[in-house]
């Protein structure tokens, strides 16, 4: 449409032609659309200009109409302004000869905004009827104004009988409200309040009378009285105001602030505060608004008529909002302790960000409890250093382990130390020792917090996995039986116990004794519950029933197996997988093969695909050499099948996850290339395709997937997924290669084939010499086994943690073995040349 | 979270039989199926306080507000302590002359829209 058809746009241009005559120069049907359109454009003085013009020109009705209503569209956005006085002017140019207003709801309010009460009730008086109307929400409005001592002027009374009738009630009204407010017994109050009818509409005074003479005794029944009184009377803010009366301290406190000046006072007399401390709580609220600054200076001004302590009090737990009141704070009330002054200094920090500052300041407060006799001190200390952890694992500048060494752990051991009965710090500890694979101190604490608190289950649970992992599988058994004793029901340490037993059974297989993993499998059974049976316990018993005692009973133990593992793929995967750990040879295990090569037709679907990542992703299947491989060969390419089937990105990276722990890198490509287009911005997929790209080694990145990164870890931060975020900062670490890592800077061996540094072999191996006498202590603490894995530890976070972990262990078992030599029993070495692995010590 | 101290009506140096006691109270008195979101501030609270080691978390390690809040409700007392006052006739005046001008806000959208029965003037002015 051109600017021609546009009623506005051409009075517009009118105008600036000709801002004296526009009416002259167009037809009044093209004004008369164009102030309908200002209308509808809220431009409602242009749109009154209009009219007003056409009705001079000729006073058509419809015009007529068109004005007031541009009329009363200027009074509402004058009145939405807050001009209500403006407003009134507009509207009085809307009344009908008959003084009728328009909008005579509008129109009321702005009287009544004006504080022109009587004009408005005699308004009420003359055109609605009256207080006792069938009008509810005018009769509430004229019964609220009445009672206010609004009366109206002689000119707007109409002697309507509607009037006389609620004369009496009004009467009755004013008689219970003189009697409440005059300090008039209860029953004088309520038998005025009979004359008034609950249909009438004087009833909010009736209910809000009666609550406030049942008052706080009966809480309960006079907030039910001021609940019938509607959100919309005229009564609603009395109604507030009496409930806030009635509301306990506390709850009065939290309303304060919403009540109006009015409310407030009403709440002031009713509960018979002083003036002074009306002005107080006032000017305390006020002051809140604006902030702490503000608040203490308000507080100060208070100081002669409030309570010292008290002032004071307030005014330090403001400072850390407004630091830069402490020396007034200090003037005023004399110099902080050191414990406040620090404390405060913290906080301040914490609110700026400067968490060195704030760290080094709460390490100032615990240096100040340490000082004081207080039976509180070492429980405060120990929740300061539980902060600290805090913000030493959510500030990166706190956690620069290099320089500053594994500052959690120390915190955590400061704490504990202060509060050695604090339970969660203490499995926190655990935690984060098991987590960085610090196996000494994990298996200390283990056993402190085992001594401490021997009837907790999340104890026994971590000391059973410390016991496990240390072989010790009678001590992990003691643990098991202790944390089923407290809790029957828990199925995890059940399962563990058996896990560990049928792992064990595996090993008597492996050393061709079926007899001992036999009865190894019966003691597994012991843990099974009746109504849960093990599936993978079933296998077990069923293989080596099969070497024992071959026949129907140990085929039947095994199908039975096969079935509680899920059936299917997964199920006959999990048989092979048995068999594979309890050392059957290709031969013996050609059944099993064909009978899963059986499940392999077709493409699995998603919880085929689901069932046997679950199962290779089982520790059994990373911590046996050879094993995720072979898996792979059975498996590999049935499983790239499922790669079509629609997956969700957590789906996605779960399945992803269990292949790059697997080095599948192929398979996981396939399931990559299976992403649908649509999906393909998706930050999981595009992390797992360049992992697969790269083969999990963030060393293999070209610059144009350097800068992907960046941004898949940008859009991840945005979305807050913490945990891809974090994965793709172990990627980016090469954590999972096992090839540099995040570990402490400083020289690295090369064992891929180069040639390493002989001067720094040469350097290392003069330091090993001198270890020695460590490692005599250390296998004297932990036995030999534990000082392999100390010592695995150690050279992992070495120069020479990029030697291959066989080597690097193979390594470490010599220095055990040299260390300890002297003290080992005869029947306890194997041979010479090679060191001996390690034995189980199953009955530790 | 609003201060657990305040949320409990309990004093800092509250014990743990004081803040159990008044937190069986609390929720007798606003059982979730009553006030739900009362009752959940109430568990938060109490869960936050229900030992010494949270109570002194909350007191070293927020900034809290809770002697502020104590010296308000001091404000709150009576002048004379068990006597309650009488409201005036001209406070209640007040508090009806303002709801009297809220429900008819004409600021208010759609509150102050529709005209009365009986009422509506025919706008030929």
């Amino acid at each position: 449409m051109g600017d021609e058809s546009d009623p506005v746009k051409r009075v517009d241009a009118m105008k600036k032609k000709s801002s004296s005559a526009p009416a002259g120069t167009a037809s009044p049907e093209t004004l008369a659309a164009a102030g309908a359109a200002f209308v509808g454009q809220g431009r409602f003085k242009e749109a009154v200009e209009q009219f007003k013009s056409l009705v001079r020109l000729d006073p058509r009705p419809e015009w007529k109409r068109s004005l007031v209503d541009a009329y009363v569209g200027r009074a509402r956005a004058l009145a939405g302004k807050g001009m209500v006085k403006e407003a009134l002017i507009v509207l009085e140019n809307t009344i009908a000869a008959n003084g009728v207003a328009h909008d005579p709801w509008l129109y009321l309010g702005c009287l009544i905004r004006q504080g022109h009460h009587q004009k408005a009730l005699a308004y009420c008086l003359r055109h609605g009827g009256e207080a006792g109307s069938d009008d509810g929400r005018l009769a509430d409005l004229l019964a609220a104004l009445r009672l206010a001592g609004q009366s109206p002027p002689a000119a707007g009374r109409e002697d309507n009988g509607k009037s006389k009738a609620a004369e009496p009630v009004l009467r009755c009204a004013e008689q219970a409200l003189a009697a409440w407010s005059g300090g008039r017994s209860d029953a004088e109050v309520d038998q005025a309040l009979q004359g008034i009818s609950l249909r009438s509409a004087f009833k909010p005074l009736r209910l809000i009378l009666k609550s406030q003479i049942a008052g706080a005794d009966n809480r309960e029944n006079s907030r039910k009285l001021l609940g019938m009184i509607p959100a919309e009377s005229a009564f609603a803010g009395w109604r507030r105001a009496a409930l806030a009366a009635l509301a306990g301290s506390d709850d009065l406190l939290a309303e304060w602030g919403g009540l109006s000046p009015a409310q407030r006072r009403y709440v002031a007399e009713a509960r018979g505060l002083s003036a002074d401390s009306l002005r107080c709580l006032d000017e305390l609220e006020q002051a809140g608004r604006i902030g702490p600054a503000a608040l203490f200076t308000a507080l100060l001004k208070r100081a002669d008529s409030l309570p010292a302590a008290a002032v004071r009090a307030g005014c330090l737990e403001l400072v850390p909002g407004a630091p830069d009141r402490l020396p007034q704070f200090e003037a005023r009330f004399g110099v902080l302790a050191p414990l406040d002054r620090h404390r405060v200094q913290a906080l301040v920090a914490e609110a700026r960000g400067a968490w060195r500052e704030a760290e080094r300041h709460w390490l100032d407060v615990v240096a100040a409890l340490d000082r004081q006799a207080d039976p509180e001190a070492p429980l405060a200390k120990a929740v300061i250093y539980r902060h600290l952890v805090r913000l030493v694992r959510t500030h990166e500048e706190l956690s620069d382990e290099d320089f500053r060494g594994d500052l959690v752990a120390k915190y955590l051991e400061d704490g504990l130390t202060a509060d050695p009965e604090d339970l969660e710090g203490t499995l926190d500890l655990i935690g984060h020792y098991h987590e960085r694979g610090e196996t000494r101190d994990w298996n200390q604490w283990v056993d402190r917090a085992v001594q401490r608190f021997p009837r907790d289950s999340t104890v026994l649970m971590a000391a059973i996995e410390a016991a496990a992992e240390r072989n010790a599988y009678k001590k992990a058994a003691t643990f098991a039986k202790k944390l089923l004793e407290i809790d029957p029901i828990n199925q995890q340490a059940r399962r563990r116990m058996i896990e560990l037993r049928v792992a064990h059974a595996r090993k008597q297989m492996r050393s061709d004794r079926p007899d001992l993993a036999w009865k190894e499998l019966a003691q597994a059974a012991e843990w099974e519950r009746p109504d849960a049976p093990s599936g993978p316990l079933r296998i077990a018993q069923g293989l080596v029933g099969q070497r024992l005692h071959p026949g129907a009973g140990s085929d039947a133990r095994l199908a039975e197996g096969v079935r509680l593992s899920g059936d299917g793929v997964a199920g006959r995967l999990r048989a092979a997988l048995e068999a594979r750990l309890m050392g059957w040879s290709d031969r013996t295990l050609a059944p099993l093969l064909k009978d899963l090569q059986k499940g392999l037709k077709g493409s699995p679907d998603k919880d085929q695909v689901l069932a046997v990542i679950g199962l290779l992703g089982q520790r059994e299947v990373r911590a046996t050499k050879g094993t995720a491989a072979q898996l792979l060969d059975w498996v590999g390419s049935w499983l790239a099948q499922g790669a079509g089937n629609a997956w969700s990105p957590a789906e996605f990276q779960s399945i992803a996850e269990t292949l790059v722990a697997l080095k599948a890198y192929e398979i996981l490509a396939t399931f990559v290339r299976h992403v649908p287009r649509q999906d393909a911005g998706e930050p999981v997929y595009r992390f797992y395709r360049i992992v697969a790209r790269t083969e999990g080694r963030a060393d293999r990145l070209d610059d144009r997937e350097d800068e992907e990164l960046m941004e898949i870890l940008d859009q991840v931060v945005a979305r807050q997924d913490f945990i891809l975020s974090n994965r793709i900062t172990r990627y980016l670490d090469d954590d999972e290669t096992g090839v540099g890592g995040s570990g402490g800077g400083g020289p690295r061996f090369s064992f891929d084939g180069g040639e390493p540094d002989v001067g720094l072999l040469l350097e290392f191996a003069q330091g090993l010499e001198a270890m020695l006498g460590d490692v005599s202590e250390m296998v004297a603490e932990l036995g030999r086994e534990g000082a392999v894995e100390t010592l695995m530890q150690k050279f992992g976070k070495s120069p020479l943690k990029t030697m291959p972990e066989d080597l690097r262990r193979q390594l470490c078992e010599a220095m055990v073995e040299k260390a300890s030599a002297p003290k080992v029993r005869p029947g306890r070495r194997r041979g010479r040349g090679r060191p001996a692995r390690p034995e189980i010590d199953f009955d530790e | 979270m609003n201060d657990p101290f305040f949320v409990l009506g309990v004093s800092e140096s509250a014990d743990d039989d004081e803040v159990k006691r008044r937190y069986l109270a609390l929720v007798r008195a606003f059982p979730p199926e009553r006030d739900p979101e009362r009752f959940q501030a109430i568990r938060a609270a109490f869960e936050v306080l229900r030992t010494a080691r949270g109570r002194l978390e909350q007191r070293l390690l927020r900034s809290g507000g809770s002697a502020l809040r104590r010296l308000k409700l001091s404000c709150l007392e009576p002048a004379t302590p068990g006597v309650t006052g009488r409201v005036s006739r001209a406070t209640v005046a007040a508090l009806l002359l303002e709801g009297a001008a809220a429900c008819v806000d004409p600021a208010r959208d759609g509150k102050a829209g529709g005209p009365p029965r009986g009422m509506t003037g025919s706008g030929e002015g």
